[in-house]
């Protein structure tokens, strides 16, 4: 592990070095997407704005719940999003083959293949947003809570990067899968973009209990910003990282079945 | 020490080695759900080899003989449906990574390097992946960079690199791992001679130097004229020869040729015991002949009582000329 990340780091090195040839293009592009971010938070703020709140939600708890999952979506898309959405590239370009004849495990080399760089510009304004919605609560930030971020933004990119892989093993099995998990993936887990007591039971159990995307952001705001009720929701909220952990091994459960029909061991 | 000639050591053995394929049936495809209809398809069907340590093997069939199944069951990378394969005392599929580590793989048309990287940032990290050693890698890189003349380009990022370079560079990213076995599948596919050349020398070279073990697939069969000792080659996932190159070209028969140039068209006046047909054409005419029955001499002899001829060439099948027969069959 301790040589992967190394390896890793010394891929990275590498990756920004050839990337300062074209540093207008990388600015622009980090730019656009900073921009294309900012706008969504202002939407929540003039959302929020003056006495208004969404559900008792006021600014600076939509900026937690919006930057959790924005945080978690955009940290795993810098590992493995362009990999991972490409793999029926990789596997009809026969890269995927390339990377089978090395001795390294192919989720690894998946995430050596390209580095996320579209995806700082997200990172950032996320940060500065989580920063200011913290700043303005400080009290919120005890030890103990910390220590829950911590391991609530860990688990929740988990469950993202565990997300790309499992949605990407589809391409195993069949290809052209692109609008199904913009459906799941994409405009599901927006839903948990807002607070999920504004929709009905049904939406609130199914994001929870079969596409459990509301471990990502809701629980863990909740928690954070002591708007939970019920020790239903407590629960919920406290075991979100661990919910993270079991996604993405389901998600590698799943990838190695595909890889194994691949090759043809079995499927 | 036990023995050490070339290709005493088997380190590759194949044995009634298939592979089928399930693909959909699309002519009987039901539209009830879960009962589409599959139908299979033999890619290789029972093929048996062997291949020593340090030989030269040309790996040779046309497009769809199941070469590229055979090289990915050797690899690891698909496992066999029915059949054995050993590779190093291993079963490849079984141990992919183990394997990986030791053999080397050169594709013509695919890449293993980095698009965006320069070519020395994707040897630090196959370095890495390979786990090479710090000694072993920059003697590697010293030695391979020189000979295939990569160190004008090696700090300029893959994409930019003429399909020359690049395929140098590749066969100088398969070899730093020092593998005992190298794969090469079309390395010399679209380059000029010049690039050809070298990247046939260098594969000799190491072959000589290190006793690499080279499996050569290629449709240019100069390639295999030059590098192989040995060739084995498939069709329709069978396999029809198997032998080393001088033994094949010996025992093809009816290929050998004499041709007479001449002015005047041939009469079909000349019937000799051994010449299996003549051939004309403009300006001049053949004769195809098995080798074992006649001389080529005993012909030309015959020729030159009844016609006035301005040029003679004996002609030995070509290696090119044998595979397209069994192609043809």
């Amino acid at each position: 592990m301790i040589d992967f990340l190394s390896t890793y780091l010394v891929y990275i090195k590498t990756f920004f070095k050839s990337r300062a040839e074209y540093k207008t293009s990388f600015v622009l592009g980090m730019a656009s997407n900073f921009y294309c971010y900012f706008i969504t938070y202002m939407s929540y703020w003039v959302l929020t704005s003056g006495v208004n709140t969404v559900e008792g939600w006021d600014f600076s708890d939509l900026s937690i719940l919006y930057g959790l999952s924005l945080i978690t979506y955009s940290i795993s898309g810098t590992l493995i999003w362009y990999s991972a959405y490409s793999l029926e590239d990789l596997i009809i370009s026969g890269q995927l083959d390339i990377m089978l004849l090395r001795p390294q495990g192919l989720i690894r080399q998946m995430i050596f293949q390209r580095f996320g760089d579209t995806f700082l510009g997200q990172i950032l304004v996320t940060v500065i947003f989580l920063c200011a919605a913290f700043a303005q609560r400080a009290e919120r930030l005890s030890l103990p809570m910390v220590i829950y971020l911590v391991l609530a933004i860990v688990g929740g990119i988990f469950m993202q990067t565990g997300s790309m892989i499992l949605f990407g093993s589809f391409s195993f099995w069949t290809m052209k899968s692109g609008a199904l998990i913009d459906l799941l993936f994409y405009d599901l887990r927006g839903m948990t973009n807002y607070p999920l007591a504004l929709y009905p039971r049904a939406i609130r159990i199914f994001l929870t209990f079969v596409l459990p995307w509301a471990f990502i952001n809701y629980y863990p705001t909740l928690l954070i910003t002591g708007k939970n009720m019920t020790v239903y929701e407590t629960v919920l909220g406290m075991i979100a990282p661990l919910v993270g952990v079991l996604w993405f091994l389901l998600a590698m459960a799943v990838f190695r079945t595909g890889l194994k029909r691949y090759t043809g061991a079995g499927g | 020490m036990e023995r050490t000639e070339i290709g005493m050591n088997k380190i590759i053995k194949v044995s009634n080695l298939s592979r089928d394929y399930s693909v959909a049936d699309k002519k009987a495809r039901s539209f009830v759900p879960g009962k589409r209809s599959h139908k299979t398809i033999s890619a290789v069907k029972s093929i048996s080899f062997e291949i020593g340590e340090g030989e030269t093997v040309g790996f040779i069939g046309p497009n769809g003989a199941g070469k590229s199944t055979t090289i990915k069951m050797l690899a690891g990378i698909l496992h066999p449906t029915q059949g054995s394969v050993e590779v190093l005392g291993r079963e490849p599929y079984k141990c992919r990574r183990e394997n990986a580590k030791d053999i080397g793989v050169v594709f013509g048309q695919k890449s293993q390097l980095w698009w965006d990287l320069p070519v020395i940032d994707t040897y630090t990290l196959l370095k890495r992946i390979y786990k090479i050693p710090d000694e072993i890698y920059s003697r590697n890189l010293d030695s391979y960079v020189e000979c295939l003349q990569i160190r004008d380009f090696l700090n300029q990022p893959v994409r930019q690199l003429s399909l020359g370079q690049r395929m140098r560079a590749e066969l100088c990213a398969a070899l730093l791992h020092d593998p005992k076995l190298l794969f090469l599948d079309e390395p010399t596919i679209g380059l000029d001679i010049v690039v050809k050349k070298q990247i046939r020398e260098m594969i000799r070279k190491i072959n000589r130097e290190r006793k690499t073990t080279v499996l050569l697939t290629t449709h240019d069969l100069r390639d295999v004229e030059e590098v192989c000792e040995r060739m084995i080659l498939i069709n329709h996932g069978q396999l029809i020869v198997d032998g080393e190159l001088k033994e094949v070209r010996k025992n093809f028969e009816g290929l050998h040729s004499v041709e007479f140039l001449c002015k005047i068209p041939f009469r079909n006046d000349i019937e000799l015991p051994g010449v299996e047909k003549w051939k004309s054409d403009k300006g001049y005419f053949a004769a195809f002949y098995k080798n074992e029955e006649i001389l080529p001499t005993e012909i030309i002899e015959t020729v030159l009582k009844s016609y006035l001829v301005e040029d003679i060439r004996i002609k030995e099948p070509t290696i090119e000329e044998i595979v397209e027969k069994y192609y043809r069959e």
